[in-house]
């Protein structure tokens, strides 16, 4: 080749290199791997027991607030309905399963501010079930006089509604129980509030009148359960004080509406996220235990699961002694119930998360805990949509004598995805599992 | 000729030396970790493309600034590694530090965040602005022990804090807890004349006045809870985040 021919080809390359490097580079990707991602989601192995989902009540729009779910037998007839507290309608909804399969929902009690909790009971002792409402004034956190308890009274197909307390702040639950022994129904009220709040006890005046008595000043109480925890033939009250406090308190009854206070346990981790407490006698050994979800960090803008998350099972003792056992890690717990899902005799947990690992497709939003009858539990997942879940409650609602699971989702924290509101997964186990 | 071609040639492989050094130094680099799924906000998929870029070619600040901007959005398992590359080229970026320790505290790996905690604060210069970050430090150590249980070591710590005042509500509530009220009302009263409507120690007085048996004076104090305020931020989450989050995605286009 000619030395000029050589020159110019070798000029041309000192011109083209750095022109595809300049064009090139950009383009180019790293061959590296990228970083592992941590995450702290919990999955678990899906469920032997066979379960088919079903969207209870019609096609939904928004972003629902459900934030209670009950089971029983509303009208006294046939199956069990399904009556949620809708936050986002202000309102309670009865669903019922019409005969060709599909769910009908009626609004059955409308203008209540941000209902956080229903209680069906007879309080007028007629022989219908009245429904009382507690009543938040606001889902997000707020300090103000804003809660209230209303009382439904059950005439015939309506409800008449009864301001039984007011001037209080955010109301998480009522209970109810005849704690001085008169014959009437009396009520224990968590006011869960913000910054303040209480556990009372309302006495029963007759008339729908109620005197109010305070039997704890703490912030954060959610859940009020009514028991006879100390076996002595009265109705105690328990609480779960949350908010910094993570406190569980046992109120004993001591006869004629005198109580005696007792911190049954606490932790020092302000972070615990306690988000209920469930009364079941989960050793069926014949005393009432307590069963605390804990997983609640609304506190935080963008809520993640933590290690301490999970279900935590108080086995009752005697003497108001309680004993601690974690038996779930599901991150984000926010309620619990219990059922035979398995039908082997012993009582099971199904539980539900608001704050798994959403970024990470997969991870649980439904579990159940398998009782090997030895309260020795096996996780097992039932679903991982939809997500952010806060309510559960476990009974037969299609009549075969087997339960299902019914869910509440509050779509308040990112990701706006995967939306619930009313999901029922249907037990279609044969026999056992 | 000879030599202009040799020269030319010389030219050539400097050249080409020099460019595969640029293409192999891009095809080895670190690749940024941002969330692969899809995002609620599509400003903020734009944003972390940027940010991206920014960092693939920048310094430790362009990591961080992508970290940031994670964290702010609440990717806190994504921020992390973006952290942990900001450290790689400069170990003594205290700000980067501390977004580490942070993410790891919120995704609740506390002794691996108390640790960065505690390098942070080796490694902080104290710097007139940053006065708030040491504080929030020895206190998320203090918590993080709180969060593992350890109420021992969270007294401590909380002790070494003796300015910042959400560690000595801490401090007063453990010592309660621990039956020692005797001990926190001191620190309670103190808190009460500097800051007389404060709710968060009305509630404490009113614990450790309880806790002490003196029930007419636990009566007042409980009177004080209703008419006060929540004036001591006890958690400083959203304070810390609040800045990166204002910063990118909607938010930043709301303000603008």
């Amino acid at each position: 080749m000619p030395a000029a021919l050589r020159l110019s080809f070798l000029v041309a390359l000192l011109a083209v290199i750095p022109l595809v490097t300049w064009f090139l580079l950009p383009q180019l990707r790293s061959l590296r791997p990228t970083a592992e991602v941590y995450s702290g989601g919990k999955t678990y192995p899906a469920s032997p027991i066979k379960f088919s989902r079903v969207q209870v009540g019609p096609e939904f729009g928004g972003y629902p607030l459900i934030t209670n779910i009950q089971i029983f037998n509303f009208d006294g007839e046939g199956t069990n309905e399904v009556v949620a507290c809708d936050a986002s309608n202000n309102s309670i909804s009865l669903f019922s399963l019409l005969p060709d399969k599909t769910w009908k929902e009626q609004v059955i009690i409308s203008d209540v501010a941000v209902p956080g909790h229903i209680t069906p009971v007879d309080i007028d002792q007629d022989g219908d079930l009245d429904i009382i409402v507690s009543i938040l004034g606001n889902i997000m956190p707020d300090d103000g006089i804003i809660g209230r308890v209303e009382l439904f009274e059950k005439q015939g197909d309506e409800f008449v509604r009864h301001v039984i307390l007011d001037n209080v702040r955010r109301v998480a639950d009522v209970q109810s129980g005849d704690f001085d022994g008169d014959g009437d129904i009396d009520l224990a009220v968590g006011v869960f509030g913000y910054n303040r709040g209480e556990v009372l006890w309302l006495e029963n005046q007759g008339d729908f009148k109620f005197d109010r008595h305070e039997l704890l000043v703490a912030p954060g109480t959610i859940h009020v359960p009514v028991a006879d925890y100390d076996s002595d033939g009265d109705l105690d009250i328990a609480a779960i004080v949350t908010q910094d406090e993570e406190e569980l308190w046992g109120f004993e009854n001591l006869g004629n509406g005198q109580f005696r206070n007792r911190k049954l346990w606490m932790t020092s981790n302000l972070d615990l996220g306690g988000a209920g407490l469930v009364k079941a006698d989960l050793d069926q050994d014949g005393d009432i235990d307590l069963i605390l979800p804990a997983g609640d960090n609304l506190e935080d803008r963008d809520a993640y699961p933590q290690p301490y998350h999970g279900c935590y099972w108080f086995e009752n003792k005697g003497e108001w002694n309680f004993e601690k056992a974690k038996i779930s890690d599901l991150g984000g717990t926010y309620a619990a119930d219990v059922g035979d899902l398995d039908a082997d005799g012993d009582l099971d947990l199904v539980l539900v998360s608001m704050t798994n690992d959403w970024n990470r497709p997969g991870t649980a939003s439904v579990v159940w805990l398998e009782n090997d009858g030895q309260q020795n539990f096996t996780t097992w997942q039932v679903a991982s949509e939809p997500i952010h879940m806060v309510t559960v409650a476990v009974g037969d609602i299609d009549g075969d004598q087997k339960p299902d699971i019914v869910t509440g989702s509050m779509n308040i924290l990112k990701p706006f995805q995967r939306l619930g509101r009313v999901s029922a997964w249907l037990n279609r186990s044969k026999g056992g599992k | 000729m000879i030599y202009v071609l040799r020269l030319t040639l010389m030219l050539l492989v400097f050249e080409l030396a020099l460019c595969g050094y640029l293409v192999s130094d891009k095809l080895l680099h670190v690749s940024p970790t941002t969330p692969a799924f899809y995002l609620d906000d599509p400003l903020l998929r734009r944003m972390f493309e940027e940010l991206s870029n920014e960092a693939q070619d920048g310094d430790d600040l362009a990591w961080q600034h992508l970290a940031e901007a994670l964290l702010g959005q609440g990717y806190y398992a994504y921020a992390e590694p973006n952290y942990r590359q900001a450290l790689k080229m400069n170990p003594d970026n205290v700000e980067a530090r501390f977004g580490l320790a942070f993410c790891l505290d919120k995704m609740g790996r506390m002794k691996e965040s108390t640790e960065e905690y505690r390098t942070y604060l080796k490694k902080e210069t104290r710097k007139p602005e940053r006065q708030k970050l040491v504080f929030y430090a020895k206190y998320a150590i203090g918590r993080n022990y709180l969060r593992e249980e350890n109420a021992p070591e969270a007294e401590k710590e909380f002790r070494k804090n003796p300015k910042f005042i959400p560690a000595q509500y801490q401090l007063a509530k453990l010592l309660i807890r621990s039956g020692r009220a005797e001990q926190a009302l001191p620190i309670i009263k103190k808190y009460l004349k500097e800051i007389p409507h404060s709710l968060a120690f009305h509630y404490l007085d009113y614990l450790a006045l309880s806790e002490l048996n003196r029930p007419e004076e636990a009566e007042a104090a409980k009177k004080k809870i209703g008419e006060s305020v929540y004036l001591v931020s006890l958690n400083f989450n959203n304070d810390y985040i609040d800045p990166f989050y204002m910063k990118y995605g909607q938010e930043r286009r709301l303000n603008e």
